[in-house]
């Protein structure tokens, strides 16, 4: 196993804090929020919008979007990172805990043409790439879901869920010696 | 930037992004046609991805490599289908740690649906035809048409 981290060129430059700043103008940000290798990010509703401490976003190639409707609410916690292309839409309230990764193209909602229901996402947690969570959806700490997987039921801590619609198992099964 | 190496008649549209270090090494006669939304070519320093002769690659199409992604002659990516060859982060503990990686084949003649994602790990056989937004990380025998997300063998050549 490699010990190498995969570190962006810019990801603790001041620039990248500074475009952060410039696009996430008008939310309640937090410390050190980077916009990494840089890109456009989308922000409508920015008065409803909480940013936690160190979150870090990724806008390229394929911007990312956070949108709330007036009445809404998003909160993303300490330490969360966004990948390209992710899209977070809400009608009512996402909440996304400490720590969570998400892979490209994933994308949140709280509504979905018929019924609308908040979305809370723990800590920890790490979607994989083009995930769709549908609304109401209630995913425990330190779950993981595969890429691909649409989310229509709660996914409990520890849990990884894979499958359209996902399925869950515990984490421990995919465990491998090391 | 890291190394470029074109062949003879490559056409081109729209953006395409090569911000790693690695190597990427186009064949002669590939098509690169991002004029939707733009196609990512992502080698780590030291890794290498490989597109054979007459390759097609459609629009907000991703290719990511930590060591190795080959893409065989006259195959097809569909429209925003990605392929990796690492996961990036460990299913527990330390997320920050980059896992082992596991090198991505496509050998000749394959189809990649729109939407499809292509996991560490898979090796597509010769003429292997997948379905739209299906999610595989496995071998296929060769014109396999796979299909779905856990991804299953419809028909077998």
């Amino acid at each position: 196993m490699s010990r190498v981290a995969i570190r962006f060129p810019s990801a603790s430059s001041i620039a990248s804090i500074f475009r952060a700043w410039v696009f996430l103008r008008g939310t309640r940000l937090g410390k050190r929020v980077r916009l990494i290798s840089g890109g456009r990010l989308l922000v409508q509703g920015a008065a409803r919008i909480t940013v936690g401490d160190l979150a870090w976003f990724n806008c390229r190639p394929i911007p990312t979007a956070l949108i709330c409707a007036p009445g809404a609410e998003i909160l993303i916690g300490v330490h969360s990172g966004f990948n390209y292309g992710v899209l977070l839409r809400a009608r009512q309230s996402i909440r996304i805990g400490d720590g969570c990764i998400f892979g490209a193209m994933a994308m949140v909602r709280d509504h979905d043409g018929h019924r609308t229901a908040p979305v809370v996402i723990g800590d920890r947690v790490w979607l994989g790439h083009a995930v769709m969570v549908e609304p109401g959806v209630t995913i425990g700490d330190d779950a993981v879901i595969s890429a691909g997987s649409v989310v229509m039921d709660d996914v409990p801590a520890r849990m990884i869920a894979m499958g359209n619609p996902a399925r869950c198992m515990p984490l421990r099964v995919l465990r491998r010696p090391a | 930037m890291g190394r470029f190496e074109l062949a003879a008649d490559t056409v081109a549209v729209g953006r395409i992004l090569v911000p790693g270090k690695g190597l990427v090494r186009v064949g002669a006669g590939v098509r690169l046609d991002a004029s939707q939304a733009p196609i990512l070519l992502m080698a780590f320093p030291g890794a290498e991805i490989v597109l054979g002769d007459g390759v097609v690659i459609e629009s907000g199409a991703s290719i990511e490599a930590v060591r190795s992604v080959r893409i065989g002659a006259r195959s097809r990516l569909g429209a925003f289908s990605m392929i990796l060859d690492n996961s990036f982060h460990h299913l527990e503990g330390d997320r920050n740690v980059l896992p082992q990686s596991h090198p991505v084949v496509l050998e000749e003649d394959v189809l990649v649906g729109p939407r499809s994602i292509v996991l560490p790990g898979a090796h597509l056989g010769r003429g292997t035809r997948v379905g739209p937004c299906t999610v595989l990380s496995r071998r296929t025998p060769p014109g396999a048409v796979v299909a779905g997300h856990p991804a299953v063998i419809r028909m077998s050549a």
